[in-house]
């Protein structure tokens, strides 16, 4: 180190003084860490200590930022990267492990998994089914939020209070939330008790067994239990608008309803799309109210594409194809992303 | 009052704790341009946000062309309000902007076309109509906003500082663009200005607003010459008029204004006052341009005065002068042989109506 200090006096130019810092600079942090590290592994190892030693080399190879941000990204390289390149290698082979053969030397068979797929009715149907629940869900989660937000724009007694209280079913664990509705929902549960007080007649709807209903109370516990979420996002954009721009529009001779559509709207468009991305990549990935409730049924009808995977995953073994599977949705899930994230890249 | 296009009556109207308007009253005439001056906080933004219904007031009534506006909304006050941070809507083209209040509005195609492009081709702004505000200069912005003001001809334009956060250059070009444009609309306009150079120049009347009072309401030669009060005195006029303290006193029948360092006769005293009836320890105004200077004694500059900083601006130089124990400011020629610090003499013969009574500082007239 000293010999490399003296070579940098004997270079010419007006960094030799520079350099020299840098280099001072270096041996002194050297030092530093290797006092650190003998004393971390006691005084018996002293100077010449193994682990200082290692410490030593570490510091002398790698920067101080790579060193920060490493521990966190070999943890990313664990949970993300292998299982993806894992998942990637079994939709080509046909594993299942019930057959007693280790993955890595599963049969491949190609793209047959993905042909296999698509003329696959079950898997074409959950799709299609969940894409109908996303939709459907998020214009309404949407739709309620932002009647919710415009109301909280206004200071009134209770505001505060009456945030806190909307916003209480996002924090409930969503197993108990199903719970609930599948409670609420049950053929001789408090809904059918009050709509045939309403109506004065007995009504007993199955709502959780009948082919044609039994995606309702889904929807709807999925919807009572996220709108909030929603409207915190859309209070936040509503309240972070320029206020001037609202003022001037209603001076300008725009009344309160012409005011919304034509300059708060637009002016909240970027987070409209942003929560609207944000919840279908959430409700795509919807499981624990159909598992509570329906376990897919009665016969797939309300089997979500989570829960199509799951079965065939776990019941059936069929770890290949439901690999495919988990990458067509991937592709799907990033389509409408993008579909979505264009406009808001425009704004 | 009967072609008062404009009329606010004892307006109040508190924040919180602040008073931001007491007992306000102003009016503008049809077609007249009326300037709201006053420093920060002085409650002028607060008075048009008033006028145009987004405050609503304590007390007191807005009457606009003869119909009581007082709780109306404010879409059908018929007003414009120009803000102060222009508040465009960036989601919008320029064309979008400014025909904005047409659409509303519901004015056809046609019309809305013929009306934005003729504010467009006053303001000369018709290369950024097919552009969004975020890729405007200031000036600009500005005038997109103007021209979303003027387009649907508001029974009373308002403008609150709208030049303010421009260059001095495109903002002087611009007061001027104003002015004309006033003369061809024949809008009646409010305008809010801290700067008093722009109310001078533009208004017909100016109201001097100070903490949510109004001082006076007068024409740019009244304010100027004939301030109400100590307040107003200094705040119109760059440098602001000077105040001495002097004591009134009679000398065989002349009246003697006595300072420190000065003592000067007052030719007569101001109007529909008795000598016994005004108190003895009085005050002056004397405006920076109204006093003569010399670098020798003469009969015109009788009182010696030190000169200890000089402020060169190219038109004009501003001297500050150690009269007494008065700090005085002085207005000169820049070729002035006093510009220099030290000894210098000078003389001012003090209007009666520039006598002020130094406990209430309001002036005698």
């Amino acid at each position: 180190m000293a010999g490399a200090a003296a070579r940098a006096t004997h270079s010419a130019g007006n960094h030799i003084t520079e350099r020299q810092d840098l280099m001072r600079e270096r041996q002194l942090r050297e030092a530093a860490i290797q006092e650190v590290g003998d004393e971390a592994v006691g005084p018996s190892c002293q100077r010449s200590g193994r682990y200082g030693a290692i410490a030593r080399t570490i510091a002398r190879r790698m920067p101080f930022e790579v060193a920060l941000a490493l521990p966190a990204q070999l943890t990313v390289l664990a949970v993300v990267l292998v299982p993806t390149l894992v998942v990637l290698w079994l939709s080509v082979t046909s594993w299942q492990p019930t057959q007693g053969i280790p993955w890595y030397k599963a049969e491949v068979v190609w793209l047959s998994n993905f042909v296999d797929l698509v003329q696959d009715a079950d898997f074409v149907s959950a799709v299609l089914r969940t894409v109908f629940i996303v939709v459907l869900s998020a214009a309404v989660e949407l739709f309620l939020a932002i009647g919710l937000a415009l109301l909280f724009m206004e200071d009134w007694a209770w505001r505060r209070l009456a945030v806190s209280a909307i916003i209480i079913p996002m924090m409930i664990v969503p197993v108990d939330a199903a719970n609930a509705f599948y409670m609420l929902f049950n053929d001789q549960g408090p809904l059918n008790y009050i709509l045939s007080l309403l109506i004065g007649r007995t009504v007993q709807i199955d709502w959780l067994g009948d082919v044609h209903l039994a995606l309702v109370p889904i929807i709807l516990c999925e919807i009572w239990q996220w709108t909030p979420l929603m409207f915190l996002l859309m209070l936040t954009g509503l309240m972070n608008l320029p206020e001037n721009q609202i003022r001037a529009a209603a001076v300008l001779g725009a009344s309160p309803r012409r005011v919304f559509m034509r300059v708060i709207l637009p002016l909240l468009m970027p987070v409209i799309l942003l929560s609207l991305i944000v919840r279908s990549i959430e409700i795509f990935k919807l499981f624990d109210p159909v598992y509570i409730m329906t376990q897919g049924g009665p016969g797939n009808a309300t089997e979500t594409i989570s829960m199509y995977m799951y079965h065939g995953a776990f019941m059936f073994f069929r770890m290949g194809y439901m690999a495919a599977a988990a990458l067509m949705v991937l592709v799907v899930v990033i389509t409408i992303s993008a579909m979505l994230a264009r406009p808001l890249m425009r704004h | 009052m009967a072609a008062a296009s404009l009329l606010v009556s004892a307006l109040s109207k508190r924040f919180e704790r602040t008073a931001a308007l007491s007992e306000l009253s102003v009016d503008a005439q049809r077609g007249e341009f009326v300037c709201i001056v006053g420093p920060t906080n002085a409650g002028k933004s607060t008075l048009l946000k008033t006028i145009a219904g987004i405050h609503r007031p304590d007390a007191g009534a807005i009457w606009i062309n003869g119909r009581d506006v007082t709780r109306l909304p404010p879409k059908d006050r018929n007003v414009s309000l120009l803000f102060q941070n222009l508040a465009l809507f960036p989601t919008m083209t320029g064309f979008e902007n400014i025909a904005f209040p047409m659409r509303i509005a519901r004015v056809r195609q046609a019309e809305v076309e013929a009306g934005v492009s003729e504010v467009a081709r006053l303001l000369r702004i018709e290369h950024v109509l097919h552009r969004r505000p975020s890729t405007f200069s200031g000036g600009e912005q500005q005038r997109v906003a103007i021209g979303r003001a003027i387009v649907h001809r508001a029974d009373v334009l308002m403008l609150d500082e709208p030049l303010t956060n421009l260059d001095a250059n495109i903002r002087i070009a611009l007061r001027i663009e104003l002015k004309k444009l006033h003369r061809e609309l024949g809008q009646t306009v409010v305008y809010v200005t801290h700067d008093q150079v722009e109310a001078m120049s533009l208004s017909a009347r100016i109201a001097v607003l100070h903490e949510g009072r109004l001082q006076q309401f007068g024409t740019p030669d009244e304010v100027y010459n004939r301030p109400a009060n100590r307040f107003v005195a200094q705040f119109m006029g760059s440098p602001p008029m000077n105040i001495l303290e002097v004591e009134l006193s009679t000398d065989q029948g002349a009246i003697q204004l006595a300072g420190d360092g000065f003592r000067i006769p007052l030719n007569r005293l101001p109007r529909g006052q008795g000598f016994s009836r005004l108190p003895r320890e009085v005050a002056v105004g004397v405006r920076p341009e109204a006093v003569r200077v010399k670098t020798e004694r003469s009969p015109e500059t009788p009182f010696a005065g030190e000169v200890f900083w000089v402020e060169r601006l190219g038109g004009k130089n501003i001297l500050d002068v150690r009269l007494g124990r008065n700090l005085i400011k002085v207005v000169v020629k820049p070729s002035h042989a006093a510009s220099r610090r030290g000894l210098a003499w000078f003389g001012f013969s003090p209007e009666p109506h520039h006598l002020l009574d130094r406990a209430t500082g309001v002036f005698f007239q």
